[in-house]
């Protein structure tokens, strides 16, 4: 029994390596690394040091807050509900990588290991990864806690809770992708696709519950009760937050509980016998047409083919792209009443303040579409196929090109749903809405082409799985952070050009003229890239 | 005809993988490339296509260089790679069209290029279905059927006859006498050296990212077989006593 759960904790071991190759940035440190290493680590280390000293300080200034309102009990209920929050959504993306587009399988099969022992290591490894996500991000909240109460039960209470904290919210999840898995395996089809609608129907519906009930505070509740009842980590908190110390840590015998659950789990999808079945292509003999396109034609039609036939990349790369249009109402939904939204539309509307509401569109819509990750993962999605981008009597400046068109008509679909929610939600008029598009397009064309560019230059072209092309690509760092730069910068510029008193049309053509000017440099950059 | 004068290439700086390679291959002609692993058969053939940049030395073929004219020489040329690694994502049908649209190929051309070809090795029913679902030997088909759409002068191939069945292999070799025929170059790597040895006019035999050794097979003996010769040239072990090679450039 012993050795059988050793030989799974080894496989979580592996899959984890085999699934996030940036784990295997240690063997760098062993070769000598070259300059770019160096250098990128030095700046990541960084980011990662300015990033979470900010942190600390905004937590420690939560605290503060908290407790000079009387509310500091509270401080521990919000930092579990966010790790809560954030090991959801990162989970649903483990599970979908690891069951569902992870190749790992076809090797281990070769081993004499149980197909249910596979798959239980499976859960095991996206339980690590939440763990090393929730140690980050909750050791600063206990350290804070901890010096202001200076009691040691505010740790147990941490340590059990973050024990526990990952497997109540990735349980649900698993037993979920389970259910879709088997119902897959019975239907011998459609894997991927069963578990992602299974997982969206899941938090759709927790979204619509959630808003349902307790969507507004209303005259009868209080903030804090309504707080109290909102904000529940997970179900059993409001008990579990005044059990003794002793008893808080023996709930960390749960996690036994839920790592047996998942054995069961796996059992329960494939026993024995491994059978996780993929449709066999049908075979349709057809008489063969040949059309004719043009090279622009055909390798825009190629790259709309090969990126949205791959499930990896239509999740990672509409995510943003359409759940971001849908943050701002729903914030405002959930914040606002109804009185305070009718009086943001009369503001919209208004002649003196319809211009402000332009530029707030306007920076909505530029910062959005700054974290794109389909630009700047176009030459790294090609992969183990890029030769072909080499061999093809089509430059790669002009291949450049067609994939910044490719990825500009995705952020459109994102602008033109911003736009709708300006104008079905907000109340913008026409005009506005027409500013708003123009100059929109026009920062996502120079986003896309500084993407593109910047992964020109230095492509991932070496991967196994498809989410490391994306979310494990530098590339994708440095451009959205280059275009978050990029923003604020005009951000900054255009607050002064207001404050000199610049008309509303002198600050739109230096919005539209500057980033014209933008893009040219950038294609002049793309142009000049030697083969 | 294809030139290459002075080929020199490093993956790591000072650690050479070529060193002054030069050797050509003329119109009509099938070239062997052959060398223990590692000694830089696929960094040759990728320095020609274009994969790799060219660090020192020239490529040309006919009347263009790689170097000065890289669209131009790229329409003259095409490859199969040894790894198969073409858009899993596209069917056959797909990418045969894609690579066609590339080369600019029209699409009465491409009917005549391709047809025979599909019929040959059978691959008809396979070419609705995406790459990715179709089996190692099926997708080599697929990339050696595209690799001639635009009838090119140099056809490269490395390692193609991994993975493709007996039948496959056999078109495959009668594909690659019919080319030179017709006065197309032919230069191929591969390990079997009987398909060398029944193909090839000329083996280039490398070691160490250098050229070892330039067999004119038509000139050699029929008692003399190439395993001997090959063994003999990059072992540096003296064959037995009673033979002797001649061997062209000697």
């Amino acid at each position: 029994m012993m050795y059988r759960w050793n030989k799974v904790f080894q496989l979580s071991k592996t899959m984890s390596k085999i699934n996030f190759s940036f784990l295997n940035f240690r063997y760098k440190l062993k070769e000598r690394p070259d300059p770019y290493f160096i250098v990128l680590a030095c700046f990541v280390l960084s980011i990662i040091s300015v990033f979470y000293y900010y942190y600390f300080r905004l937590l420690g200034q939560l605290y503060d807050g908290l407790s000079e309102l009387g509310l500091g009990a509270l401080f521990c209920r919000l930092a579990l509900f966010a790790v809560a929050m954030i090991l959801s959504i990162v989970s649903v993306f483990l599970l979908i990588n690891i069951f569902c587009f992870s190749r790992d399988i076809e090797y281990l099969l070769l081993f004499p290991v149980r197909p249910c022992d596979i798959f239980t290591s499976k859960y095991i490894a996206v339980i690590m990864f939440c763990y090393v996500i929730e140690i980050l991000l909750l050791l600063p909240v206990c350290i804070i806690q901890t010096q202001y109460i200076g009691d040691i039960s505010a740790i147990i209470t941490y340590i059990s809770a973050a024990a526990i904290l990952p497997h109540i919210v990735v349980f649900p999840l698993a037993v979920l992708v389970t259910i879709c898995l088997k119902f897959a395996m019975l239907l011998k089809r459609m894997r991927t696709l069963l578990v992602v609608a299974g997982i969206i129907v899941y938090f759709a519906g927790g979204v619509i519950c959630g808003l349902l009930s307790n969507g507004q505070i209303d005259e009868k509740q209080d903030l804090l009760n309504w707080v109290n009842d909102f904000i529940v980590p997970f179900p059993f908190y409001n008990q579990y937050i005044g059990f003794h110390p002793v008893l808080k840590l023996l709930c960390i015998i749960l996690v036994a509980v839920f790592i047996g659950g998942y054995y069961y789990l796996s059992y329960l999808v494939i026993g024995k016998k491994y059978a996780i079945y993929d449709k066999e292509g049908r075979i349709r003999i057809t008489a063969m047409k040949y059309n004719l396109l043009s090279k622009l034609r055909s390798y825009f039609k190629k790259e709309y083919q090969t990126f949205f036939r791959n499930p990896v990349y239509v999740i990672n790369g509409l995510f943003g792209i359409f759940i971001t249009p849908f943050l701002l109402p729903l914030s405002f939904r959930i914040s606002a009443t109804a009185e305070s939204i009718e009086q943001i539309r009369a503001l919209v509307s208004a002649p003196e303040f319809s211009f402000y509401a332009v530029l707030f569109a306007i920076a909505v819509i530029a910062l959005t579409s700054a974290i794109n990750v389909v630009a700047s993962s176009s030459f790294s999605r090609e992969g183990a196929s890029f030769w072909i981008a080499k061999i093809i009597p089509y430059s790669l400046m002009q291949q450049a090109f067609v994939k910044a068109l490719f990825s500009t008509s995705i952020s459109m679909m994102g602008i033109i749903m911003n736009c709708l929610i300006f104008k079905v939600y907000f109340h913008y008029g026409l005009i506005q809405i027409g500013v708003i598009a123009l100059v929109g397009i026009l920062f996502a064309a120079l986003w896309n082409l500084i993407g593109v560019l910047i992964d020109m230059k230095r492509p991932k072209l070496e991967w196994t799985n498809e989410t490391e092309a994306i979310k494990q690509n530098v590339n994708v760092v440095l451009s959205i952070l280059l275009c978050i730069a990029i923003s604020i910068g005009y951000f900054f510029a255009v607050a002064k050009m207001l404050q000199n008193g610049f008309p509303a049309s002198g600050v739109i053509t230096f919005l539209l003229c500057s980033v014209c000017i933008l893009i040219l440099l950038v294609c002049k950059g793309i142009a000049s890239h030697q083969e | 005809m294809l030139e290459v004068s002075g080929l020199s290439f490093h993956y790591q700086p000072h650690v050479p993988m070529l060193t002054d390679l030069t050797f050509s291959v003329l119109d009509g002609e099938i070239v062997g490339l052959l060398g223990k692993n590692g000694v830089g058969k696929t960094t040759t053939l990728k320095l020609i296509l274009g994969l790799l940049p060219l660090e020192k030395g020239s490529i040309c073929l006919g009347n263009y260089s790689l170097y000065l004219h890289p669209i131009r020489y790229k329409k003259q040329i095409n490859y199969v790679s040894d790894s198969h690694d073409i858009y899993n994502n596209l069917t056959g049908k797909e990418y045969l069209n894609f690579i066609a649209d590339m080369y600019e190929v029209p699409s009465e051309t491409r009917g005549k290029n391709y047809t025979p070809l599909i019929e040959a090795f059978q691959v008809e029913k396979y070419l609705n279905s995406p790459i990715k679902k179709l089996s190692h030997g099926t997708k080599q088909k697929i990339a050696i059927i595209a690799s001639l759409v635009n009838d090119p002068l140099l056809w490269v191939l490395d390692e193609p006859m991994m993975g493709l069945d007996v039948e496959a292999v056999q078109v495959l070799k009668e594909l690659m006498k019919s080319r030179a025929a017709c006065g197309k170059s032919v230069l191929f790597s591969s390990h079997i050296l009987e398909i060398c040895e029944n193909l090839c006019d000329k083996i280039v035999i490398m070691q160490a990212g250098t050229i070892k050794k330039t067999i004119e097979l038509r000139d050699n003996p029929s008692y003399i077989s190439l395993e001997d010769i090959y063994l003999e040239v990059v072992n540096d072990v003296p064959m037995e006593q009673g033979f002797s090679i001649k061997q062209n450039n000697e």
